[in-house]
């Protein structure tokens, strides 16, 4: 299995020499396997993704966590949308009375967008998911809500025994007594518990995260105690705050790793990654 | 044949399969090779027991089986218990560890609580009663049970909350 990240910023994108090291493009992570292919989220990084690896099977399933704009800014771009010889599956999670494709169509729709999700030439399937577990092509896949802002679901994909765990958009606890509470009353812990990776927000310092609370996001020592309560081999921190810097960045990830002893190797993710799991 | 498995509360297939329209295989999967150690509580009632853990006035938050899953410190003066100390309860304990009275001073069975006729008829309950606190005293309590429905209308749970009337 392989794990290539191709967007990583939280919120909105960014370019520019602060952003060049880490990225600027909003979520968008791609798994692979052999030749099957699995797209998590359509953030601007989705434009990242080379032609090449659909060209053979023109069929591409992405994999929605929730319906923000930072998550599905990049379809409206996303040149297999606009050709009839594309299959595209997209699953992802209906609202509380809105259908997945009622809460699509409020973005593929002017005046948000010039075209209309009826006028795209490919033959595009949605199917609503929540806390499902089910499998597609050689991917096991299991979903659950998590604690962020509107339906929002975490995947697990594993292959064989090994496996990641999504998490772009999350905050763990909105209470800390809720950290002693146990696991069982820890958002998202039955999709992340044991992942080889774990791919999770870690938008905020601690000072920031204060002022944030409730936000729908958490702070990177924050991350780093959902991992390390996971028993995860390794973290990825994603969802970068577009206010941060790659310098800041960097400066943030030594002070959490000063102040938390974690077993296991913690990154930030970049758009230049590839991890392989074998 | 295309199918998924729900998974149930406890992280296990609870068997229903669902046709699904799509043209790539979708089977049905529990996890083998990494099994889920411990399951997680529904979303739903790990939020309520996080507004539970902010609120000074007391509130019970149980499963769809009347279990109490948890309970904040207002209501540890309730019970006379604290969370700590006893876990989650099921609805025979909780429910006889303290002694409602009715307003006119008759005991009061535990199937009359507005929480258990919540939890049985999944609609709102409300009501008043009397009990002893814990240096002997008599006083009044109303309650306000609401069912919680999930995602998909889902049952899972209620909760309780509490006034003490001065
Ligand atoms: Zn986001
Ligand atoms: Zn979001």
């Amino acid at each position: 299995m392989e794990i290539r990240i191709y967007g990583t910023r939280g919120s909105y994108a960014v370019s520019g020499d602060t952003a060049s090291r880490y990225g600027g493009n909003t979520a968008c992570v791609v798994i692979s396997e052999g030749n099957d292919v699995l797209v998590l989220d359509g953030g601007t990084g989705i434009l990242r993704i080379p032609p090449e690896l659909f060209k053979r099977s023109h069929k591409i399933t992405i994999l929605l966590t929730h319906l923000h704009l930072d998550h599905i800014q990049g379809l409206g771009f996303f040149k297999p949308m606009y050709n009839p010889a594309y299959d595209i599956h997209i699953l992802g999670p209906a609202g509380y009375n809105t259908t997945l494709k009622d809460r699509l169509i409020r973005y593929f729709s002017p005046p948000l967008f010039p075209v209309h999700f009826r006028d795209l030439p490919s033959r595009i399937q949605l199917h609503e998911i929540g806390h499902d577990t089910f499998a597609l092509g050689p991917f096991r896949i299991h979903s659950n809500f998590i604690c962020h802002q509107g339906p929002t679901l975490a995947f697990r994909v594993a292959v064989g025994n090994k496996s990641v765990a999504y998490f772009p958009d999350h905050e763990p606890v909105l209470v800390s007594d809720i950290w002693e509470a146990g696991k069982e009353w820890i958002s998202g812990m039955d999709v992340a518990e044991g992942a080889d990776i774990l791919i999770h927000d870690a938008q905020y310092t601690s000072a920031e995260y204060e002022k944030r609370q409730g936000w729908g996001h958490c702070s990177q020592s924050d991350a780093l105690r959902f991992a390390a309560m996971a028993d995860v081999k390794k973290l990825l921190l994603f969802h970068h705050d577009p206010d941060h810097t790659d310098e800041r960045l960097e400066e943030m990830l030594a002070e959490v790793k000063k102040e938390m002893n974690v077993s296991f190797p913690v990154e930030l993710a970049s758009e230049r990654d590839i991890y392989s799991l074998d | 044949m295309i199918v998924r498995a729900k998974l149930n509360h406890f992280g296990h297939t609870a068997g229903t399969m669902e046709s699904l329209n799509l043209d790539f295989p979708l089977l049905p999967y529990t996890f083998v090779t990494n099994p889920i150690r411990m399951a997680t509580q529904e979303l739903e009632l790990i939020l309520s027991r996080q507004l539970a853990e902010c609120l000074k006035q007391a509130m019970f938050l149980t499963d769809t089986a009347g279990n109490l899953v948890y309970y904040n410190e207002g209501a540890e003066e309730i019970l006379g218990q604290k969370f700590s100390d006893t876990g989650p309860m099921p609805v025979e304990v909780w429910a006889t560890l303290f002694k409602p009275l009715t307003l006119e001073g008759v005991p009061m069975p535990p199937e009359d609580l507005p929480l258990v006729c919540t939890l049985q008829s999944q609609n709102p309950h409300h009501g008043s009663f009397s009990i002893r606190s814990l240096n002997g005293e008599l006083y009044t309590l109303t309650v306000t049970a609401i069912p919680l429905h999930g995602r998909g209308n889902r049952f899972l749970g209620a909760m309780a909350l509490f006034w003490k009337e001065t």
